[in-house]
């Protein structure tokens, strides 16, 4: 297991180098000037020259590429072209935010799936099964800024029930400052993955509730019932490690639309900003930060299934 | 007995063993089953809606009309006009026939190139499969929005570069998919003899693979059809969609949200709605088509 | 044609003729009586992502924004002149730290005298802090967003200081006064002698650093290094001198900034609330969220979340009614500027087809300003037919700013058209055919069967601009014309539609809209030496017309007798050359808590936070 450990580790810092390296060379292939976009479109000859040589953007692709990753091994992630910030900064800024809301929405759909998904099971084919995949998919297809915007004109401007931005002040004190402000953010959020997860869940809990043993332990009867809620638990842990895992780089990107329309500045929005500006540096940082807790939240998921459930072995 | 490790994709389920009778009685089994019924009813009255409507019902647009814009349901326009004088009910058919092709496409393209690279993976094993296997990590592991910005300035978007977009952001999935199974039935004994009897990879893949992994595949594209079209909604918003005079439900969608609070519900709610019904058809079917599939396996 | 008439019919009745807005708002641009109460917090929204980034006037042009140029610098380093006049695009000399300035020597020759005011570490602002700036200036014109080859600062061959109040600047020729004074001295921020170092500490009785340019790029290399970490804004001792009304307590990351008043301004009016916070928003969605949600009534005594001053975005003016009935009032502005997409005049295909006189004239009858503004922008647009435009009302323009020589007409396009030998094909493509140079025939450069299908870039995120190019491409397909829209990123279009050559790859852009119009700012007068002068950096279309290169050194060179002339003879040319294609200019409605009071719309973009204040109803 350590040896397969190890391996995927390697190969991760592999996949990782080589994800900078697609996301470099797309931007320097993307047509027009940076200088240009970056200083405007009044720029003198002079300033773009001066920008151009600031930012080594005079030197061939590879040199630069080679100077990202020197400062990468560094522990520099860049600087933005139009924050005057940073990126370690924006992030650490940031990243509770998103830590906050989408942790929470995670937590949240989680809790809902879980029970759901296990009760669809125990009730496979009858109607509360089928009810429960409709309203659920219901929620998940629709779009989620759709739902934000729904939801704010229901629930903030219409009935004052819930303020319509998200907490303002960063991180866990903004949150206990106004718990109510948190909701509609994370609702929205929970709405769309619960349907993800509890379809997830519920085919966990059938294969789960199908094994022979577990038949024969409902056959004994209660006694046996509380052997089968063991089993089943665990078996969907297993699925919730993966998922947790899986969800890890979700964790900085999918809050994007949240993050617009309830003023919660976040790295999901800031990262598409930065794309739709051409603020570079800080795209390539944040990749670099996605493209991290991807690998890792790969290598998670299989590892805990792997010691989650003792028939899966690795090599 | 799973071998290998677990990927979060709908329509794997943790221990399912693959293989089993063939497909020929899905179909039917599929209409019996409630899902199934409602999903290919739906389904097969929003294809009628967005194809044979126009035969039916005539509307402009291509031609702005400044002086009906924004007007309410009533003579002439059954579901109203939007900001250019578009009549929505002729748009809403439009939309969904490129919404259709753009979800069937990707579906199809996307799980095609990913079920091939997964065999392949699957039966080659060792460093090539560890090669393979990290590509499609290094995929996952590129933010989608980059790449759809670098899309949208690099080129002029049209229903091609959508599908090419998107397959391009989908295909691990079905990759990851079709390399568990392909796996776990490496080590059954037909595949055995067929390699020790020298057949060529090529022919063991059509022959055998992926006879056995069709199953999951179907369920599988089925769930990215209904994901594609969610998502192409979605990128008009971040402002990605097909250009002008294209018409897209997402389009459709993101120009009405933005007066939502203005009352002019006609622009949202039956666009909204139908986008939802048409997913939710989608996602039905491929329940629908899990379960039945899985029920067979588990009484083979 | 019918269609036509019928929908210049429809407009007139809907809406008064003329170029005012026919908006949803009040339209009173401030308010007096109730009776006035001190303090108060006035919150201010922010332009979505669009915190302040950056405070050292001299920006470059990553930070050039409104937000930091116009809405947080200002607040704390007054320019030297300021302009905006009670929502006229003029010089506001009350508020003003110069003296209006004494041009004398044949207008060779500057003199301009300070007032007594102070910085707020004690010391008067001198000439010599002018002369500061100017040093800085020249020193570091690469890192100056406004600088153009040739203009300010060099055209200022010296600068003395005459006294502790008054300076002379020699300039290398002789200029319009008026220009000079809009265009060239409004780029003078007075900077404090504290800042006037290359390190933190500093020895007593040092020289100045800045009367060398090696000294003057080393302060320039300090004041940018300081000015990297927004968070130590507030608590720095080289920010924290200020002579402006207003000086800033808290920054956070995120872009909130909190300012106290000054309370050794020197300036005519003197703040009366008690803070003033600008709150940063993700989206306009957001920001209109809270308008909704909080309180249309401001003041001491109310608190929570709340908007005092924001903006109703564009799809949303149907809500200013409901904001009106929750308290709010709805004041129309509209920046002084003109509004326009720009032809490529380099492209290898396209270049040649706009270089003819008659299809610019043809393409701009397809540009329907009235129906757009009444349809896409709410009403809430002025049409732009001139370079000197007419509103808001303005001592320049001339009475034919406010007539179209282009109004909308698919017949006049056609029949320019067809009279130039294109063959004109509804719904089609229309095509060249009568190539060559003589009357009747398309014109240089275009070949037989050249048709007419063009790519358009417009900027995404503007709902009036999409809609208006979806239009301009039906119109335009009625006449033959096929126009290729292709939204992208407003960097992007920054990126790509550049002066270039007709054989690089960088030329390939054929139409390309910026979705924003040329505000004048800091060229306050509206010469067109910037965007229409060949060569000039504005000029990315690489338009060249000599007749047109001499009307605009006329404008920046008359003595004050012919100014006006000069101006009206420029802005005739432009108007009726159209070396770009005019489109309407949008207003914004400013959304204002009801009981606030002193808010003017200013002409630039200016805010002035110090006269605003809250009455007790």
């Amino acid at each position: 297991m350590t040896g397969y450990v190890v391996r995927r580790l390697c190969q991760s810092l592999v996949v990782l180098v080589g994800v900078t390296l697609v996301v470099f060379v797309l931007e320097h292939l993307i047509p027009g000037s940076l200088a240009r976009a970056i200083l405007g479109p009044r720029a003198s000859p002079a300033s773009i020259k001066a920008f151009e040589t600031a930012n080594g953007l005079d030197h061939p692709v590879v040199v630069q590429y080679a100077v990202f990753l020197g400062h990468l091994l560094e522990g520099n992630l860049g600087r933005s072209y139009r924050l005057n910030q940073s990126v370690d900064s924006l992030v650490a800024h940031q990243l509770p935010n998103d830590v906050l809301l989408v942790g929470t929405a995670l937590v949240l759909a989680l809790a809902i799936a879980l029970p759901l998904g296990v009760a669809q099971a125990l009730r496979r084919g009858k109607a509360f099964d089928h009810g429960a995949t409709g309203v659920v998919f219901a929620l998940y297809s629709t779009p989620s800024y759709c739902l934000g915007l729904l939801l704010v004109a229901g629930l903030a401007v219409a009935v004052r029930a819930f303020p319509p931005e998200a907490p303002q002040s960063a991180g866990l004190s903004g949150v206990l400052h106004d718990p109510r402000a948190l909701v509609l953010p994370v609702l929205t959020l929970t709405l769309v993955n619960v349907a993800l997860f509890s379809r997830y869940m519920r085919s966990a809990a059938v294969a789960t509730l199908a094994e022979d043993f577990v038949t024969v332990a409902r056959a004994k009867g209660s006694g046996g019932l509380g052997l089968v809620w063991r089993h089943v638990l665990r078996n969907s842990l297993a699925a919730v490690a993966t998922l947790v895992g899986l969800s890890l780089p979700a964790v900085l990107t999918s809050g994007l639309v949240v993050e617009y329309l309830f003023n919660y500045p976040g790295v999901g929005l800031t990262y598409f900003t930065a794309a739709s500006s051409s603020d570079y540096p800080v795209m390539l940082g944040i990749t670099v930060l996605v493209g991290a807790a991807t690998v890792l939240g790969s290598l998670l998921a299989d590892v805990s299934y792997a010691v989650l459930d003792p028939r899966v072995r690795y090599g | 007995m799973a071998s290998g490790p677990l990927v979060l994709e709908a329509g794997v389920e943790p221990g399912a063993d693959p293989g089993g009778p063939p497909r020929r009685r899905a179909l039917p089994q599929l209409v019996r089953h409630p899902l199934g019924a409602v999903g290919l009813g739906l389904l097969a009255a929003v294809v009628c809606f967005c194809f044979l409507g126009p035969v039916l019902y005539h509307s402009n647009q291509l031609r702005v009309d400044l002086f009906a814009t924004n007007l309410p349901p009533g003579t002439g326009h059954p579901l109203g006009t939007d900001e250019n004088g578009f009549d929505i009910l002729g748009r809403l058919m439009a939309g969904g026939r490129s919404a259709l092709e753009v979800g069937f496409g990707v579906a199809a393209a996307a799980t095609a190139f990913g079920a091939a690279w997964g065999a392949v993976s699957g039966l080659l094993g060792g460093v090539a499969d560890a090669v393979m296997m990290r590509v499609v990590d290094a995929l996952i592991a590129v933010p989608a929005v980059f790449l759809l910005v670098f899309l949208a300035t690099a080129f002029r978007p049209t229903t091609g570069v959508l599908i090419v977009a998107l397959s391009a952001l989908s295909w691990a999935g079905p990759a990851r998919l079709v390399r568990a199974e392909t796996l776990s039935l490496r080590s059954r004994q037909f595949v055995e003899a067929a390699v020790t009897s020298g057949a060529r990879k090529g022919w063991i893949v059509r022959r055998h693979l992926l006879p056995n992994t069709l199953d999951t595949i179907l369920v599988n594209a089925t769930f990215q059809v209904a994901d594609a079209i969610v998502v192409v909604a979605a990128l008009s918003f971040l402002g990605f969609g097909l250009p002008p005079p294209a018409v897209s439900w997402g389009g459709m969608l993101s120009q009405g949200s933005s007066y939502l609070l203005d009352g002019y519900w006609w622009e949202v709610y039956p666009v909204l709605g139908l986008l939802v019904l048409t997913v939710l058809a989608v996602n039905f079917v491929g329940e629908a088509l899990r379960d039945t599939l899985d029920v067979r396996q588990r009484r083979a | 044609m019918a269609s036509v008439t019928r929908r210049l019919a429809g407009l007139l009745g809907a809406c008064a003729l003329g170029l005012g807005a026919c908006s949803q708002g009040t339209g009173q641009p401030s308010g007096t009586g109730g009776a006035p109460v001190r303090g108060g917090v006035a919150y201010f929204a922010e332009q979505p992502l669009q915190p302040p980034t950056y405070i050292f006037p001299l920006v470059s042009g990553a930070y050039y924004t409104e937000e930091n140029t116009s809405w947080f610098q200002t607040l704390m380093y007054e320019p030297l002149y300021w302009f905006g006049d009670g929502g006229r695009p003029t010089l506001d000399a009350r508020l003003s730290v110069g003296d209006p300035p004494v041009y004398s020597g044949h207008d060779r020759v500057v003199t301009i005298t300070l007032k007594a005011w102070r910085w707020s570490d004690g010391e008067h602002v001198t000439a010599r802090d002018v002369l500061f700036w100017i040093d800085l200036l020249k020193a570091n014109t690469q890192d100056w967003a406004s600088y153009v080859p040739g203009g300010f600062p060099d055209n200022v061959v010296r600068a003395t200081v005459l006294s502790a109040q008054t300076i002379r600047l020699e300039l290398d020729k002789a200029y319009n006064p008026t220009w000079f004074t809009y265009n060239e001295l409004s780029q003078i921020t007075p900077l404090p002698l504290a800042w006037d170092r290359t390190g933190p500490a500093v020895a007593a009785g040092r020289r100045l650093a800045d009367t060398t340019p090696a000294g003057a790029r080393a302060v320039y290399g300090f004041l940018n290094a300081e000015a990297r970490s927004p968070a130590s804004y507030a608590a720095s001792p080289v920010w924290s001198v200020v002579d402006g009304p207003w000086r800033l307590t808290s920054l956070t990351s995120d872009g909130r900034a909190t300012f106290v008043p000054n309370t050794r301004y020197s300036g005519p009016d003197k703040p009366k609330l008690s803070e003033f916070v600008e709150l940063p928003f993700t989206s306009a969605d957001a920001e209109l969220s809270v308008l909704r949600a909080g309180t249309g009534t401001g003041g001491p005594r109310t608190s929570g979340t709340q908007v005092s001053v924001g903006y109703l975005p564009d799809n949303d003016l149907p809500q200013s009614r409901t904001l009106q009935s929750a308290g709010y009032r709805i004041v129309d502005w509209f920046p002084y500027q003109f509004d326009y997409f720009e032809p490529n005049f380099a492209n290898p295909t396209a270049g040649p087809v706009f270089r003819q006189l008659y299809f610019r004239q043809a393409f701009q009858h397809l540009v329907d300003q009235k129906g757009w503004i009444h349809a896409y922008y709410g009403g809430l647009g002025l049409p732009t037919h001139s370079p000197v435009p007419a509103e808001p009302p303005n001592p320049y323009s001339d009475p034919l700013a406010r007539s179209n020589p282009y109004p909308f007409s698919l017949k006049a396009a056609r029949s320019l058209l067809e009279a130039h030998g294109w063959k004109v094909v509804p719904n089609g493509l229309s095509f060249c055919a009568r190539p060559g140079q003589g009357d009747g025939e398309c014109g240089t450069g275009i070949p037989a069967g050249r048709r007419l299908s063009f790519s358009l870039l417009y900027p995404s995120g503007l709902s009036y601009s999409d809609d208006s190019m979806v239009d301009l491409q039906s119109v335009a397909r009625q006449v033959g014309i096929e126009l290729q829209l292709k939204e992208v990123p407003a960097t992007t279009i920054s990126a790509t539609v550049l002066p270039c050559s007709p054989h690089q790859a960088a030329c390939s852009w054929q139409l390309g809209q910026y979705g924003t119009g040329w505000l004048f700012s800091p060229d306050h007068y509206p010469t067109g030496e910037e965007i229409f002068q060949t060569g000039a950096l504005g000029n990315v279309g690489s338009y060249s017309d000599p007749s047109i290169d001499r009307l605009i050194e006329a404008t920046t060179t008359a003595p004050p007798a012919a100014e006006q002339k000069a101006l009206d003879a420029y802005a005739d040319a432009v108007r009726t050359a159209v070396p770009d294609f005019w489109q309407p200019s949008p207003g914004t409605a400013v959304v204002l808590q009801g009981n606030l009071r002193g808010f003017v719309p200013n002409a630039y973009g200016f805010i002035n936070p110090e006269e605003w204040y809250f009455t007790g109803s």
